[in-house]
């Protein structure tokens, strides 16, 4: 439950932001996802959902279309950083959280471990540089600058515990009991 | 004709020469018309506090709703076929900001090429896979990406190029 724009209580719609679609555990993940989303009185949408099936030219871009079309009808966004293919998160999920810290929208990534990122296993000299003469930052983050404008936790479920908190407050705020997590 | 401001994202203030390289950059912008947005000094530090770390965000959050065009550096950054992952979050701000976006890249052939990983053809799905199954994007960047900008094959004055064309069809 939380407070929506119109004053309306309801359960929150989250975007889970992701690369989960590319691997073959995907099914038994998102299950799980949105069974902790219903622990916590949030609704879990998983963008691949009714992702369009008819092939032709323009396929990619209704696939884009598709997932943008279900930001827009979400309330906030958890979003999968763990590394992809490397040191960086998937730039597909970063670019979905982004769009939702745009739009003032409630804003949670996970990343497992939540190492701060001079901690994290990438090769650096002892100045702090890699081997392509790119910094490490050492900032009291487990990622670069513009992520601490998201709230960072060590798995999925820490994260929905840390918006259900958020929520909480803003419930209570207004005069309305906190949700009781299942 | 006021000039346009421009926000630049990219992995080049992480490096040593970061405040050189966008003074460069500004000679640039400026060659091509437009405005490099001013950065905060401590956007080439490498070090800080936590709070100084969010207080910075906050103005360069500020910096991309009040920029005219936005252009992302999307070569790969650490990673295989993925750019800096900053830049990614960047960009899906500027799109929620509706601003104009570009983003360049030195080889913009399609992911599956680009990679230099252990790869191999799927005869079922047609498709490349990696050495964990794993599928590509089917262009040179993520779907979100490629499709929220105008990517352009080349650097910086590329992009600048494109979004002067734009600017003067318009």
């Amino acid at each position: 439950m939380f407070i929506d724009r119109n004053g309306k209580v309801r359960k929150p719609v989250v975007y889970l932001a992701d690369f989960e679609m590319f691997l073959p555990t995907c099914q038994e993940t998102v299950k799980y996802w949105k069974k902790v989303c219903d622990k916590y009185g949030f609704i879990g949408l998983f963008p691949g959902e009714g992702d369009p099936v008819e092939p032709g030219e323009d396929y990619w871009q209704r696939v884009f279309d598709h997932d943008y079309t279900h930001m827009r009808n979400c309330d906030m966004c958890i979003a999968q950083l763990d590394d992809w293919r490397g040191h960086e998160c998937d730039s597909g999920t970063a670019f979905e959280l982004g769009w939702f810290i745009a739009k003032g929208l409630p804003s949670y990534g996970f990343y497992t471990g939540k190492t701060p990122l001079i901690n994290r296993d990438i090769e650096k000299d002892e100045d702090g540089y890699d081997p392509d003469g790119f910094g490490v930052e050492d900032r009291e983050y487990p990622f670069e600058n513009m992520f601490t404008l998201v709230k960072i936790a060590s798995d999925f479920e820490s994260a929905c515990s840390l918006a259900r908190a958020d929520f909480d407050e803003q419930l209570i705020k207004n005069g309305y009991a906190p949700y009781e997590v299942k | 004709m006021t000039k346009r401001k421009v926000y630049l994202s990219g992995p080049d203030r992480l490096k040593k020469n970061a405040r050189d390289l966008f003074e460069q950059k500004k000679k640039l912008c400026e060659k091509y018309g437009f405005i490099l947005t001013d950065y905060p000094e401590d956007l080439f530090e490498l070090k800080g506090t936590l709070e100084e770390n969010r207080t910075l965000a906050e103005k360069r959050l500020q910096m991309i709703e009040d920029c005219d065009v936005f252009i992302a550096d999307v070569n790969d950054f650490r990673a295989y076929v993925e750019p800096f992952g900053e830049t990614a979050l960047e960009m899906g701000i500027a799109y929620g900001y509706d601003k104009k976006m570009y983003a360049y890249m030195k080889d913009a052939r399609v992911c599956s090429l680009r990679y230099s990983g252990k790869k191999g053809y799927d005869e079922v799905s047609k498709s490349w896979r990696d050495a964990d199954g794993i599928g590509f994007e089917p262009g040179p960047v993520n779907l979100m990406l490629e499709y929220s900008a105008k990517i352009i094959e080349g650097d910086l004055e590329a992009a600048l190029r494109a979004a002067k064309e734009d600017e003067d069809v318009h």
